[in-house]
């Protein structure tokens, strides 16, 4: 449970959730704005502490953890992808994929594969460019390859076609669930697009702090 | 390199866009604040250097004496020119005269130099303003430029003088003594830049101090210049205990302590004002990154959800503080040498601009603003503005590392 004080009253936030991804799983969670999703996504990634319940990465339970304890872990088992992106403005596309590898840790050939991630999302020619002269997609896909570099076991992505038009929209979704598949990465996908929704092995929907099962493709 | 300093140089250095403000503000605090630094402690420095240097020119490195006269000072000396330390030995006396000119009274110190001594002479005739060594001998004196504005002393001037042993004599006589003075001419006027000595000196010839105090060969003491690399307070130890009771020597340091000790304190005191000055800076720094952490809440929210630590967060904050140490203070020392290396050109431009004559030759006698860079100087203003600023990157450091991730990634 995950319940937030506003003015004097407590909202429980989230009050029943019950959801178990397994290595290679793709899912999604859908709700409506404003009903917890972000929430839930942030508790899964150890960012956020829940009030009540348990949460357990690789079977290992973290509700417990301290604050730091939390970081190093999820430095090698979680990658995120934001609907804003969030790269660095200061560095260049490939220095920000780079920049996943180093707070992970991850640095072996980091460079090399931060320049083979790139041209996997298709920006081979775009490696030196700044974040503020890439397009909202491409920003994305920059995104993607920073989370992705760490070699996460799973990819949690916040509405990360929430900012784009269709078509981009589309090859995000694209990049995302072939890499993942590629990696043997399970993704978690927090959308309001029913077709994204879709695409995923499994479907829940958050309605008034509770996680229901949606289908199963 | 670890992320969070590379994070650090980038966002106080970002690769293809303008230097920002925060940057430049925050490094030209710690830059000007070390330039002066350096500056204003090197020309105490030189200062200091250029004043010792006179004193000690005009003292000796050491000097030997027993607290009485010396029966055979050139015996002495040439024992004490035998010792590998002592470059040269001379006889001196020293005294109180009385000096009367057209009905003016002056009871200046007298010192008798051995004009045997070519170093010794060469010596004085440096600080000649007027007049020249060729016109000292045993009738003529040289008197330091205080005295001779007293008395309206010029060149070639004649003055009497009585010694305390004249006085002595005709209050010893039954009345019918009249007491003669002994009357000199005047050689030169020097000016050392050392007031004590150019207040109120007379140089005489040893010869003529002994017959003044009818000290036969005798002298006062020994003046020792030591060779380059011999440690003065050591050698006149040495010297002191290879001679034995009662002999002694007095450095040029303990005969004036108190003037030495009051240029340290002065160096000391503007160290300390001046170091406001990086205090001042450093609180520019750290309101500028406590602003900064606030621009970049997302950022620090997106490291925490990448994996980064509370450490590594703060560390990128505090690192920064002392990026633009680093760099300010290796800027700043860049700067101060410049303006030393431009002293004179800077001194002599602003003085023509504020129509300021030319005080500093004639209060010190230096014609050129004096200045020496003293590495330990350099390396206590390195580290403390190093730190200082380090410190002022805490706060903000603190901060970042206390944000709740998830708040930081919703800010806007």
């Amino acid at each position: 449970m995950r319940r937030f004080k506003s003015g004097d009253e407590y909202i429980d936030v989230l009050r029943g959730v019950d959801i178990c991804i397994k290595e290679g799983d793709t899912a999604s969670i859908q709700g409506e704005s404003g009903c917890g999703k972000s929430t839930l996504l942030n508790l899964m990634a150890g960012l956020d502490q829940a009030d009540e319940g348990k949460i357990f990465w690789n079977s290992e339970e973290i509700s417990r953890d301290s604050y730091q304890a939390l970081a190093i872990k999820r430095s090698s088992l979680i990658g995120m992808v934001f609907q804003s992106y969030y790269l660095v403005p200061e560095i260049r596309a490939l220095e920000n994929v780079i920049l996943g590898g180093r707070i992970s840790g991850n640095t072996d050939n980091l460079a090399e594969r931060s320049r083979s991630l790139l041209e996997r999302v298709g920006l081979g020619s775009r490696m030196s460019s700044l974040p503020s002269t890439l397009s909202g997609g491409e920003r994305q896909r920059v995104a993607i390859a920073r989370a992705m570099i760490s070699d996460p076991k799973v990819l949690l992505a916040d509405e990360p076609t929430g900012n784009l038009d269709e078509a981009s929209g589309d090859s995000i979704m694209d990049i995302l669930q072939e890499l993942c598949e590629e990696k043997q990465v399970s993704l978690i996908l927090v959308t309001h697009s029913g077709k994204y929704a879709a695409r995923m092995g499994r479907s829940w929907i958050l309605r008034k702090g509770i996680l229901e099962k949606k289908s199963a493709k | 390199m670890p992320w969070y300093l590379y994070i650090a140089l980038r966002h106080l250095f970002p690769q293809g866009r303008r230097f920002p403000v925060f940057t430049l503000m925050s490094l030209t605090g710690v830059i000007l604040g070390v330039a002066t630094l350096i500056v204003v402690i090197s020309v105490f420095n030189g200062f200091g250097y250029e004043i010792r240097s006179k004193i000690s020119d005009t003292f000796g490195d050491l000097r030997v004496v027993n607290g009485g006269l010396l029966g055979d000072p050139d015996g002495l000396a040439e024992i004490l020119e035998t010792k590998g330390s002592v470059d040269t030995a001379i006889p001196y006396a020293q005294g109180i005269v009385m000096m009367l000119y057209e009905n003016k009274p002056l009871a200046p110190i007298v010192e008798g130099i051995d004009v045997r001594s070519d170093r010794e002479v060469r010596k004085y005739g440096n600080y000649l303003i007027e007049g020249s060594m060729d016109e000292f001998d045993d009738d003529s004196i040289l008197v330091s430029s205080g005295l001779a504005g007293q008395l309206g002393l010029s060149v070639g001037d004649e003055v009497e003088m009585y010694t305390p042993l004249m006085m002595l004599k005709l209050l010893e006589s039954d009345g019918s003594d009249v007491l003669l003075p002994r009357h000199v001419r005047i050689g030169g006027i020097f000016q050392t830049g050392w007031q004590r000595v150019d207040e109120n000196t007379v140089i005489s010839t040893l010869r003529l101090m002994q017959d003044l105090y009818n000290l036969g060969v005798g002298a006062h003491g020994i003046r020792i210049e030591l060779k380059p690399g011999f440690e003065t307070e050591e050698e006149g130890r040495k010297i002191a205990e290879s001679l034995g009771r009662p002999y002694y020597a007095q450095t040029w340091m303990d005969a004036n302590g108190d003037y030495l000790s009051i240029i340290k304190l002065e160096k000391r005191m503007m160290f300390f004002l001046l170091f406001i000055i990086v205090i001042v800076a450093s609180f520019s720094i750290m309101s500028s990154l406590l602003t900064f952490v606030i621009r970049k809440t997302r950022e620090i929210g997106l490291f925490a959800a990448m994996g980064a630590t509370p450490r590594q967060l703060a560390a990128c904050f505090c690192l920064q503080g002392m990026i633009i140490g680093v760099a300010g203070t290796l800027l700043g020392i860049g700067l101060g040498r410049t303006l030393l290396y431009f002293r004179d050109d800077i001194t002599s431009t602003l003085s023509s601009i504020l129509s300021v004559s030319d005080s500093m030759n004639q209060i010190y006698g230096f014609a050129y603003l004096p200045a020496r860079v003293q590495s330990g100087d350099l390396i206590v203003i390195s580290l403390l503005s190093i730190l200082i600023a380090t410190l002022a990157g805490l706060v903000p450091a603190y901060k970042a590392s206390k944000m709740n991730p998830v708040e930081a990634l919703r800010s806007e």
